[in-house]
């Protein structure tokens, strides 16, 4: 059953959007609210899909410039815009989103404009093609099933990179750095005064969320093997501040779990066909009422935590 | 030796003047009070010299360098921090972290040493929590380290609050109101913490309407009145003093 492809790819969609939705947690430490990580996504992916197509890079190549390319224009934002806040930083990224879905469009020697760019490689098939050319590897998966071990390999990439980054965000979290962030984010002025450099960190954390949601989309482009401008306009970057928000967006554990919910959900409900959305919607709604902070806030992840040591101890114990 | 020198400040908000050539400097080691009726002035003269405020014209000299123009961040970095009269704490941090963050342009691990917890950043992190143990213990606070900021009582928010701003190593302390809403018995408490502060030689500043506090704790006093610097000198000379006198009772005439 792991091995069956459809699940396999909800997974990978999972770990996508799980990091999308971690691009938002980090903007958001400092309390800046943005909309851009549709375009910020689109950026990586097109990137990393024209580096790799066109110019015959290897695929980590790729990615790793679709997300720096991503983390550049993050900077470039970030410079002019940092001195909005709240609702009118939010509405400044929007619009920079849809600059973005636009360019997508027109520039279509670059991007193949409306129709989409097709034949970007695929993450899984790459390796598996490494891997079979291995006299090892050809002896242990000729006798498996390709298309199952492809979406596993991919899988298995996938969820190592979201996790090393959900990683990351949690050890910065608990740090010189991370305090900076989370007093930028409940008093500017007083984080200000006690020697933190405001902007600074302000322009840090965002692009921080650049990078991760460029890497995101780059490595969606790889998975997908198919972009095009309508997977990044502005109501994937709302589904992707939902991811965060519904998760809670005050712990590193938020998003992981927001996108694992909304990205199960539709599938779980596909029984409802038409009226799945309806449903959806309303799941959304009904736990933004009864828990406006998110599923995971403070105490829960204190709570969490406190559970995995205990259960540490023991396992250390019976040893 | 003067630590803090405030040359001619001089600021309007659209139009209206808050501060008019307002000079005033404060030697190392001394309590210097200012006092005045509200909107004298008296903390927009606190937000110039910390640079969170820009004066349109005239100076503000720390430790013999000129600081005009540079965010409040370097102000803090070379040795001034200040308290806030509406106090502004990080509600939703510990005690311990909220005093930590005080010590963030003294300590130096960045994201990268903080992602792979150097050794150097581990022991830089160890010392801070000491350190901000010291100045929590030093405030009578030590035992809520912690407990959420928001959780403190009124009286001990501001004690929070100068620990804070201790924990930047500051040796000029710029306090407004720090008696503000306290009852006698913690104001006693302040007044001690304050003597103490001062014996370890750091320069307070303190804006206060407490005249028993200012008159008992501090060596010298300017008083502001309509953004103008209209005395001087020590609390008894200002006590008696016949512009003050008019400025906080109003003239036989008015």
């Amino acid at each position: 059953m792991f091995l069956n492809p459809y699940y396999l790819q909800i997974g990978s969609f999972i770990a996508i959007n799980a990091l999308l939705g971690l691009g938002v947690y980090v903007t958001l430490s400092t309390g800046q609210l943005s909309l851009g990580s549709a375009g910020f996504m689109g950026i990586g992916a097109y990137t990393s899909a024209i580096l790799t197509a066109r110019y015959n890079y290897s695929i980590p190549v790729g990615v790793v410039f679709g997300a720096l390319a991503a983390a550049l224009s993050g900077v470039l934002i970030a410079i002019p815009s940092l001195r909005l806040r709240g609702v009118y930083l939010a509405i400044v990224t929007l619009g920079f989103g849809e600059i973005l879905r636009v360019a997508f469009i027109r520039l279509e020697n670059l991007t193949g404009g409306a129709i989409g760019f097709p034949g970007i490689p695929k993450l899984g098939g790459t390796i598996l093609e490494r891997l079979k050319a291995s006299s090892a590897g050809a002896r242990i998966f000729s006798s498996m099933n390709g298309n199952a071990l492809e979406s596993l390999l991919v899988f298995a990439i996938l969820l190592c990179i979201t996790l090393m980054s959900a990683a990351f965000f949690a050890l910065q979290a608990n740090s010189r750095v991370g305090r900076a962030f989370s007093s930028i984010e409940m008093d500017e002025t007083a984080a200000e005064s006690m020697g933190i450099n405001v902007y600074y960190y302000k322009v840090l954390s965002f692009t921080q969320g650049a990078f991760v949601s460029g890497l995101a989309g780059a490595l969606y482009g790889h998975v997908a093997s198919y972009v095009s401008p309508a997977d990044f306009t502005y109501h994937r970057a709302v589904e992707i501040l939902v991811y965060a928000i519904l998760g809670g967006a005050g712990q590193v554990m938020g998003p992981l779990v927001g996108a694992s919910i909304l990205t199960t959900l539709p599938e779980v409900l596909r029984f409802m066909s038409g009226y799945r959305h309806v449903l959806y919607g309303a799941i959304i709604v009904l736990s933004m009422i009864y828990r406006p902070q998110g599923l995971i806030d403070s105490e829960t992840s204190d709570w969490l935590r406190k559970v995995f040591r205990r259960k540490r101890f023991i396992d250390g114990g019976v040893k | 030796m003067e630590v803090l020198k405030l040359v001619n400040i001089c600021k309007s908000f659209g139009g209206v003047s808050a501060l008019n050539g307002v000079s005033l400097s404060v030697k190392k080691g001394e309590i210097y009070g200012i006092i005045g009726p509200n909107g004298a002035g008296k903390t927009t003269l606190f937000n110039v010299a910390t640079a969170s405020v820009r004066p349109d014209s005239g100076n503000v000299v720390v430790n013999d360098e000129d600081i005009t123009g540079l965010p409040p961040h370097a102000v803090t970095k070379r040795g001034m921090a200040r308290t806030f009269q509406n106090i502004r704490l990080f509600n939703r941090m510990t005690l311990q972290e909220n005093v930590m963050v005080g010590m963030h342009c003294r300590t130096g691990s960045g994201v990268l040493r903080s992602v792979l917890r150097t050794s150097g950043q581990r022991s830089e992190e160890r010392e801070a929590k000491i350190r901000a143990m010291e100045l929590l213990d030093f405030v009578g606070l030590s035992k809520y380290f912690g407990k959420k900021a928001g959780i403190l009582s009124y009286g001990q928010q501001r004690k929070l609050e100068i620990a804070r701003a201790l924990a930047t190593s500051a040796s000029i302390l710029l306090l407004d109101e720090p008696v503000a809403g306290m009852n006698e018995s913690e104001t006693e408490d302040v007044y001690h913490l304050l003597t103490a502060i001062a014996y370890r030689g750091i320069t307070i500043v303190l804006i206060e309407h407490d005249m028993g506090l200012v008159m008992n704790l501090c060596g010298r006093v300017a008083v502001l009145d309509f953004g103008e610097l209209i005395a001087a000198g020590t609390p008894s000379e200002i006590k008696v003093h016949p512009l003050v006198i008019e400025a906080y009772l109003g003239s036989e005439r008015g």
